[in-house]
This record gives C-alpha cells, sequence and structure tokens, in this order.
C-alpha cells in the first residue's frame, strides 16, 4: 500500500477474510457487527475516503454490500454478506454524515436495512413506484408498463 | 366569403411557421449527450436562427417539440403536459437513440420506451448523439412534412 497509515492490525483483527484481486486492492470481508469499528479506524488513521457503497446479489440466498475506500491509486473494499431475506446493516452516518445518499440508494435499490439512518421515504425512484420493489435485485418483480396515449 | 378569409389567415400562419419554427426542447432521461449537440445547433457556428428556428420560452409559443432521451416513469407526465400545452398544429421531433426506442436504456426498469410509444412523432433523428447536421436535417424534413412535400423515408436512394 502506498499510503502508509492503513491502520493493517486494526483492520485484520476485525475481518474474516482477505484477499488482493489486483494489484493496489485489498478485499476485506467483514461481519456487520464490526463494520462501524472499521471504518472508525480507516478514519481516525485518515486513510483514503468513502467512494461507494455497492448492493451485490449474485441471485443466492446472501446479498453483499460493498463499502468502497479509495485513497490516491488504492481501493480498499470492505465486504459485508447480509441474508437475502433478512438484509441488514447499520448506518456510516454517525461516522461519515455523506454515506446518507449512497444508504438510502442501498435502500431503495436492494432494499436493505440501514439500521440507524434517519432520513425515511424514497428519493431515487418515481413518485408512483410501487412500495416494497426493488429494481436491483435480480428477482424483483418489476411493474408493467404505463399506457401510452399517442 | 368567411371561408376565404380564414383559408388566407391559415395560408398567412403556414408561411410564417415555415420560416420561423419556434422550438421547445425537453428533455425526458437522456443522458445529455443529446441535449449537448442540440445546443451546439443552436450555436452561432451552426446559426439555425438564420432559418428562423429559434427556442421558445414556453410551451404556448412554440411549434415543434424536440424530445430528447427515453420516456422515464417520472417524466411521463411532464411530457404529455408539455405536449398538451402547446397550441395546434403541433410537431414532434424525436431526437436520439434513446428517443427513437429506449436506446441504451431499453427494458431498464425506470424508463417506458421511446417517444413515439406516448406521442405522435413527426421526424425521427437518429444517432448517439446525432450530430448537428443530422438536426439540421431532421428540421428541414420537418419543414418539407409542413409544407406538403413529399418525405423521404430512410436514406436517399442514388438518383
Ligand atoms: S441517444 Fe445517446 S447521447 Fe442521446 S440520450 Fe441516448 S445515450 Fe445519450
Amino acid at each position: 500500500m502506498v499510503n502508509p497509515n492503513l491502520p493493517s492490525a486494526q483492520l485484520a483483527a476485525l475481518s474474516l477474510e482477505e484477499s488482493q484481486p489486483a494489484p493496489h486492492r485489498l478485499d476485506l470481508r467483514l461481519l456487520p457487527e464490526n463494520l462501524l469499528a472499521a471504518v472508525q479506524a480507516l478514519v481516525t488513521a485518515r486513510w483514503g475516503y468513502l467512494s461507494a457503497i455497492i448492493g451485490l446479489d449474485d441471485g443466492e440466498a446472501t446479498l453483499e454490500v460493498l463499502y468502497v475506500f479509495c485513497d490516491g491509486p488504492e481501493v480498499l473494499t470492505l465486504r459485508l454478506p447480509t441474508p437475502r431475506n433478512n438484509a441488514q446493516v447499520p448506518t456510516l452516518t454517525s461516522i461519515i454524515p455523506s454515506a446518507v445518499l449512497f444508504e438510502r440508494e442501498l435502500r431503495e435499490m436492494f432494499g436493505v436495512q440501514v439500521q440507524g439512518l434517519a432520513a425515511q421515504g424514497p428519493l431515487f425512484l418515481a413518485d408512483d413506484w410501487p412500495p416494497e420493489v426493488f429494481p436491483l435485485l435480480k428477482d424483483a418483480a418489476l411493474p408493467g408498463r404505463l399506457e401510452g396515449t399517442a | 366569403m368567411q371561408n376565404l378569409i380564414l383559408n388566407a389567415l391559415e395560408k398567412a400562419k403556414t408561411w410564417a411557421r415555415l420560416n420561423s419554427p419556434w422550438v421547445l426542447h425537453y428533455n425526458s432521461g437522456s443522458c445529455n449527450g443529446c441535449d449537448i449537440e442540440l445546443l451546439a445547433t443552436i450555436t452561432p457556428r451552426y446559426d439555425v436562427e438564420r432559418f428562423g428556428v429559434k427556442l421558445a420560452g414556453s410551451p404556448r409559443h412554440a411549434d415543434v417539440l424536440i424530445a430528447t432521451g427515453p420516456v422515464t416513469r417520472q417524466s411521463r407526465d411532464r411530457l404529455l403536459r408539455i405536449y398538451q400545452q402547446m397550441p395546434e398544429p403541433r410537431y414532434v421531433m424525436a431526437l436520439g437513440a434513446c428517443a427513437l426506442g429506449g436506446g441504451v436504456f431499453h427494458n431498464c426498469y425506470n424508463t417506458l420506451g421511446g417517444i413515439d410509444a406516448f406521442l405522435p412523432v413527426d421526424v425521427y433523428v437518429p444517432g448517439c448523439p446525432p450530430r448537428p447536421e443530422a438536426i439540421i436535417n431532421g428540421v428541414v424534413l420537418l419543414l418539407q412534412k409542413l409544407k406538403g412535400e413529399a418525405v423521404p423515408h430512410g436514406e436517399p436512394q442514388p438518383a
């Protein structure tokens, strides 16, 4: 890693598994209960910034939520597995307030419950979007097309 | 007598429209590529204002609706409302692959299709995005249509 501030020992203690999918990249698998400690360690060490929060649906019983942190050329991904039928992650907004946009997107697109997120209601989907339909899940029952007037 | 006056008035209106079609631009879900090309068409470099083509500030003053992008679920009602506010006769030009049939957004969860799924389209301008020359060609085709001339479909055939 180019930035020597990475709190490697702390992260290793919190993660289940570590892999390097490519040069300059590090993937850590964590349990949801260790997420906040890991993010706090990164913020305290001033390593990188939160670049994205991504939902990942492989069509299996477990979804993954990816927290991507970047620092120069380096990309650190915290991967949280969570069960599809009861997907839950804690909110990062107590540490990184601007994560609210990513978390609302995660909630609307994947139906992942973000515990502790103050913001309510839809933000991205259309006003008449049916509730409880999460368009980026592989098995989403998308609403039919509207009738034209042409 | 009354008919004569009305006919003359109608002719005058068509003449005015042909020489100065005012357009309204609406983006119902475009990636902005088409919008940038349309703006380039209006700049002095291409200068369509010399043909009297000019952006209208309100749908109530517009003759032609230039629609870019697919119709998204959220913008469908706005598109229809704008169209309904335009005075008759009104014309629609669909600009770009997305406006023609959804383009790269085809079958996306929040799009409903091209412009012609909701509005009667008079001219289709393909391209992703179409170049200003293609847009000007589209306007010329539309004017031919307004004049009642035959409009070629597809590629012009070699003579
Ligand atoms: S046709 Fe191409 S440039 Fe135009 S809105 Fe679609 S993707 Fe963008």
